[in-house]
């Protein structure tokens, strides 16, 4: 009996809590169709090649139809195909963005808040100054010092983000730091890099996941906006703000299809990511489970 | 006494971070870049115009020395020109950044004005049908691309209903009949100081559309950091202590409970505005409407470096001013933030 219910999730537990939050649920689902899409977007899509960037001139400007439920764009491609592969640089970015900030952010964070002392003021001090810039504007200075293209924005989005996380790392590691089985490993002699890593990283990953649950959505959206602008992905290829900007100028003249599909791409992806990373959040804090 | 000593604190980092800035800013246009001397000199420059451009701004010389002509540079409030329009980015600016505050402001005001009696009944009203279509519309804020909005919003509001201009600060029949003298660069102000109404009327329907679109994102931060302080703030016993005096709930929440949750809010004022600019700098092309942000893509495009890099700063510096006000104001108001 007791290997069958090995699976079994324990009523009150973290991932019982979540389970049990509808909208995390419904986003769960979504956000795995729409990597399931992404993934395997070569096979599911007739249109392959277009979803790459070769144009079908016979297809321009194309109403949603049932060959192209999307329509197809300015190049007569479809819709649906370039959707799926801009997905794929989409979800990517927001992903590749968030972690890139946390791998770079905690350890600092867990320095400053470890080490203490001048280091940790120093480090303060630098979080506080990429801080100052408004959200996106250093992005945007950093990605065209470094030319227009998918990575260099990507890197450009992370250099800007992983204060966030240096901080909450810190704060975290500040309210760790004093409990005796710190103080026993380090009266027993173990070295500093050991406790940081051992002891004290998986105390204060939970917050961090949170976070970086929470982030997703943002990050997919500024990495968005700088497509959006001509900072990011770089024709013949898109991503969801590459393709509404494409689709910008035909808008209001009836060629609707085009912006309002990535669009809602990027709206509805965005919303799953922020859903589920408040359901992790309240089912990591039992605190918060109670005042929900 | 204590108020003093954290104004001081407080504008000594003000004045650390915007040297912080400086060092930054300087990093990326000198250190990141390959060729920086090519980024300046804008899209496929000429060896020769490249050359001037590095004797210009001593490209050749060491780092430190670099540094010291940049913010020499900067502190006589040489911003550059422009390499494509080869004007001054001081006389652009000078127009652009007033309209983009204009917008800015009106969007945080709009944030504020929707976002905290929305937030103070959903945190009054936890689980009720009204609190968890509050928490879908603030998800909704927070998640939907500003740039996308804006068509949306134009579509409806411009060519289905008619209602409103599709962008542009100022329509081109009112700003030949009814010119507005500048003085401040806010049209809404300089309007009103010239008694000129109907330049006035017109300018705010035109602000209209653009600053909503600009709130969403504020507006669902502030009902999240509004709603999550009222949850926090109505369970204290001085007001289950009120409740039994019978106060009326309407003096409950506003009165009592929204001035010990209105601290988080206060914060919020700053964070509005962080977002709300970084819209503008999405949004302002699909409007029309001639900011810096507009004045940032279209640099983008044009390859227009030392505008990029001009806007970063004096935006930033724009905030880190922001942000102090909101800070010293909050101090003032709550004696717990000065000891902290």
């Amino acid at each position: 009996m007791k290997s069958r219910t090995r699976f079994r999730i324990e009523s009150g537990s973290s991932a019982w809590f979540l389970l049990r939050d509808r909208a995390a649920l419904i986003s769960m689902a979504f956000l795995i169709f729409v990597a399931l899409a992404a993934v395997f977007a070569p096979v599911l899509t007739p249109y392959a090649n277009q979803g790459r960037g070769d144009p079908d001139l016979s297809a321009k400007f194309r109403a949603p139809s049932i060959e192209h439920p999307f329509g197809a764009d300015g190049l007569g491609r479809d819709q649906v195909a370039r959707l799926m592969f801009g997905a794929r640089r989409s979800l990517s970015m927001g992903l590749i963005v968030v972690l890139a900030a946390m791998a770079v952010g905690t350890p600092i964070g867990m320095a400053a808040g470890y080490l203490g002392g001048w280091i940790d003021e120093a480090i303060m001090r630098v979080t506080d100054i990429f801080l100052a810039f408004p959200p996106l504007l250093l992005a945007i200075a950093i990605a065209a010092a470094l030319g227009a293209s998918y990575i260099n924005a990507v890197t450009a989005i992370a250099a800007t983000w992983w204060p966030w996380y240096a901080r909450l790392a810190r704060a975290q590691t500040l309210s760790v730091r004093e409990r005796a089985y710190i103080e026993a490993a380090r009266s027993i002699g173990v070295r500093d890099r050991v406790i940081i890593r051992r002891h004290i990283l998986p105390n204060i990953m939970t917050p961090i996941i949170v976070q970086g649950t929470l982030d997703v959505g943002t990050a997919i959206l500024v990495a968005a906006g700088l497509s959006f602008i001509g900072l990011g992905t770089q024709a013949p290829f898109a991503d969801w703000g590459v393709m509404i900007s494409d689709g910008r100028l035909f808008f209001l003249s009836g060629r609707w299809w085009m912006s309002t599909f990535p669009g809602l791409a990027i709206f509805l992806t965005a919303m799953a990511f922020n859903f589920l990373g408040d359901g992790v959040r309240v089912a990591a804090d039992p605190r918060l489970r109670r005042l929900l | 006494m204590a108020f003093l000593s954290f104004l001081m604190r407080r504008l000594g980092l003000s004045v650390f971070v915007f040297v912080g800035v400086l060092i930054l800013t300087f990093i990326v246009s000198r250190v990141i870049p390959s060729n920086p001397a090519a980024l300046y000199a804008g899209a496929r420059p000429r060896p020769d115009q490249v050359a001037a451009i590095e004797k210009k701004l001593g490209l050749d010389k060491p780092l430190t020395e670099q540094f010291r002509v940049y913010v020499g540079d900067l502190l006589r409030g040489d911003l550059g020109d422009s390499y494509h329009s080869r004007r001054s980015i001081n006389t652009d600016l000078r127009i652009f950044l007033p309209a983009t505050l204009e917008l800015v402001i009106a969007s945080v005001v709009i944030a504020l004005a929707l976002g905290i009696p929305i937030g103070v009944l959903a945190g009054a009203y936890p689980r009720s049908a009204f609190d968890y279509a509050t928490r879908f519309v603030a998800v909704a804020g927070v998640s939907v691309p500003s740039f996308w909005l804006a068509l949306i919003a134009q579509f409806i509001f411009f060519s289905q209903l008619g209602w409103l201009p599709l962008g542009s600060r100022i329509s081109r029949d009112a700003s030949l009949f009814y010119p507005i003298a500048l003085q401040t660069g806010f049209f809404l102000i300089d309007a009103a100081i010239s008694g000129n109404w109907q330049a006035w009327l017109d300018a705010l329907h035109h602000l209209i559309l653009p600053a909503l679109v600009l709130s969403a994102y504020p507006v669902g931060v502030t009902i999240r950091m509004t709603q999550a302080s009222m949850l926090e703030v109505l369970s204290e016993t001085y007001v289950t202590a009120a409740r039994a005096a019978g106060l009326s709930q309407r003096v409950i929440l506003f009165k009592l409970a929204l001035k010990n949750a209105i601290m988080p809010t206060l914060t919020v004022v700053g964070l509005s505005f962080a977002y709300s600019i970084t819209g503008a700098f999405l949004v302002e092309t699909i409007f029309s409407w001639p900011g810096v942000g507009k004045y940032v893509t279209e640099a983008v495009l044009n390859v227009d470096f030392p505008v990029i890099i001009a806007v970063t700063l004096v935006v930033t510096v724009v905030y880190i001013l922001v942000n102090l006000l909101v800070d010293l104001t909050q101090a003032f108001v709550d004696p717990r933030v000065r000891l902290a």
